[in-house]
């Protein structure tokens, strides 16, 4: 039994996706405790620009499924699927974006196989086993999760949660043709870009807002402060559950993962859920008049005190300096 | 034609506590609901079925009181209802309970779509509607923000990722998991919720299955298994500030101005 993890490559416009790195990153380190190779998978993509795309990359070899179709689910977890028969692998990690959520529970399914998915850590034991940790239960308890009987081990990490990999040197790893082996069924329509200025992940400057918010009225004045500050509103999943928002907003594992130089967060407790989207903050303050609130671990200048009697007055006097804060560029 | 759409009774208050002391997780008072995104899998549902002759049945795995969910759909309009149920499906990861929920589907008939909400406000992990199209067989689509157009043959919908609004056209029998701000859900409505005492649950336990093996349900036909549970550990925190509303405001605004 090999100790070998295969990675879901994802690529795009600009080449391989930081998720794809940050999976390789922590693979690396995954395989320190018992050792083993590193493999990738790849779907569809720019045939031309994918080699160079990999260069450096500590992966011994990487599959390419060319003609499989991002958007078709289950054609391209077949692709894997057939990876997996080829190099049987004690790991397979595959990012939480869009894709890798509608493409991982089918591998696992037909590989019948464990899947934890959104880890917040993975570990390695020295007999290769995959420690799976996650938020459970709502996110106040953490959960060490193994998979016993079963390979792959599998495992899906949000992107922005694990540091990337740096590439070393100059070697390319051996690239091998994967063709689809039966077609889709799913028909291409058209597919059109969303406009991404607005959303959150995009922003330098972030207000956040969460469960000690206890009005819809309310968000009207954490966005006002935002505004002033020169950037969006974005909030827990608390208030999304609640329907104050919408999903667009949320920071989480369940959410976004932001990555602004200024976070204040207002009434938002920190659970390791929330704290999961937002490890690339640059500077974060928390306002809770909780002082055990666990948001203030990870403040940078933790305040504890009432929301409601704090942000009038950061409005009233970025009000009275007449500027807003650092006009931000999208 | 014949809508399946799976529904789960989650805690009302998403976050459960642990006693540290005894390692028990406490759901005192923790009022149990239907998971809100799977109401928009239901309303996705009813608004076909406005437009095409549709049967809808709802599904639900839990315990008896899961019952809730079942009776809260019919006041929605749902035509039938199942609750799959047995002390052998309980501990379940996603694994089994697609597994379970496949093959308790399987014991009332064909359906040509199935729906699913977008994730658990329990869980959180969107996994279980794609092992299941998996376990069906059948080409799925997740994030669909739209349901465009339902033939006898195909449905249309506009999905949207991360970056992009991707229309496409799947063949039935397919599965689809609805994003809830493309079908937020009607209330139920009076009438049909006098009427939803009087429709019978279809109760599926483990005997009416096809696979009738314990070992390939519950905590025993999970692939995963909790080790270890444990309160997040607490770090090394910078010095906390706290006064008057306008003494904190002043440095936060100190930090802000740069």
């Amino acid at each position: 039994m090999n100790q070998d993890i295969l990675i879901c490559l994802e690529t795009g416009e600009n080449g391989l996706h930081a998720s794809s790195l940050e999976l390789i990153g922590k693979a690396l380190e995954l395989a320190q405790p018992c050792g083993g190779s590193l493999y990738g998978v790849v779907m569809g993509g720019n045939a031309e620009r994918l080699p160079e795309d990999l260069r450096g990359l500590p992966l011994q070899r990487v599959y390419i499924g060319q003609t499989c179709r991002t958007y078709d689910a289950q054609e391209c977890a077949e692709t894997v699927v057939e990876c997996v028969r080829r190099i049987d692998p004690s790991v397979l990690l595959i990012s939480g974006t869009c894709f890798g959520r509608s493409v991982a529970p089918r591998i696992a399914v037909a590989c019948r196989t464990g899947l934890t998915a959104d880890c917040t850590e993975l570990e390695r034991t020295p007999e290769g086993g995959l420690i799976q940790i996650r938020p459970a239960f709502g996110g106040d308890i953490m959960a060490r999760i193994v998979t016993d009987h079963t390979r792959p081990q599998m495992a899906t990490v949000r992107p922005g949660v694990m540091s990337s990999c740096v590439r070393q040197g100059d070697r390319m790893p051996e690239l091998c043709a994967l063709s689809r082996k039966t077609d889709g069924h799913i028909h291409l329509l058209d597919v059109q870009p969303l406009k991404l200025a607005a959303g959150i992940a995009a922003q330098k400057v972030l207000v956040a807002a969460g469960r000690g918010v206890k009005r819809k009225e309310d968000l009207v004045m954490l966005e006002h402060l935002a505004q002033r500050m020169g950037g969006a509103l974005a909030c827990s999943r608390a208030l999304v559950e609640k329907g104050l928002l919408p999903h667009e907003k949320q920071i989480g594992l369940s959410g976004a993962t932001v990555s602004p130089d200024l976070l204040l967060t207002c009434g938002i407790s920190g659970s390791v859920q929330f704290q999961a989207g937002i490890r690339r903050a640059k500077t974060i303050i928390a306002i809770n008049s909780d002082p055990e609130a666990k948001i203030f671990d990870l403040a940078h200048i933790p305040v504890c005190g009432d929301l409601y009697e704090i942000v009038p007055k950061l409005i009233e006097r970025l009000e009275k300096d007449g500027e807003s804060v650092e006009e931000v560029s999208l | 034609m014949k809508i399946a759409v799976c529904m789960k009774q989650v805690p009302a208050e998403s976050r459960g506590l642990m006693n540290e002391e005894t390692g028990v997780i406490v759901r005192a008072g923790l009022k149990p609901e239907v998971n809100s995104y799977d109401l928009s899998a239901l309303e996705a549902a009813l608004r076909i079925r406005e437009n095409v002759p549709a049967e809808i049945h709802v599904f639900t795995m839990g315990p008896p009181k899961a019952e809730d969910v079942i009776r809260t759909a019919f006041s929605m309009g749902a035509d039938a209802g199942f609750l799959i149920s047995d002390p052998a499906f309980s501990g379940a990861d996603v694994l089994a309970t697609s597994y379970t929920l496949y093959r308790a589907m399987e014991t009332a008939g064909e359906y040509e779509l199935v729906l699913c909400g977008r994730q658990t406000t329990d869980g959180d992990t969107a996994q279980v509607s794609g092992a299941l199209a998996q376990w069906m067989n059948v080409p799925h689509a997740n994030w669909v923000s739209d349901i465009e157009n339902v033939t006898e043959a195909s449905v249309t919908v506009a999905q949207k990722t991360e970056r992009e609004r991707v229309r496409m056209l799947l063949p039935l029998p397919c599965l689809l998991s609805v994003e809830r701000e493309g079908f937020l859900p009607r209330l139920p409505s009076l009438r049909l919720k006098m009427t939803a005492g009087k429709k019978t649950v279809v109760s599926i336990g483990i005997k009416d299955l096809s696979d009738r093996d314990p070992a390939h349900y519950g905590l025993n036909g999970s692939a995963t298994r909790v080790r270890k549970i444990y309160p997040p550990p607490r770090t090394q925190r910078n010095p906390l500030f706290s006064g008057t509303a306008d003494a904190c405001a002043e440095m936060i605004l100190h930090e802000v101005r740069g």
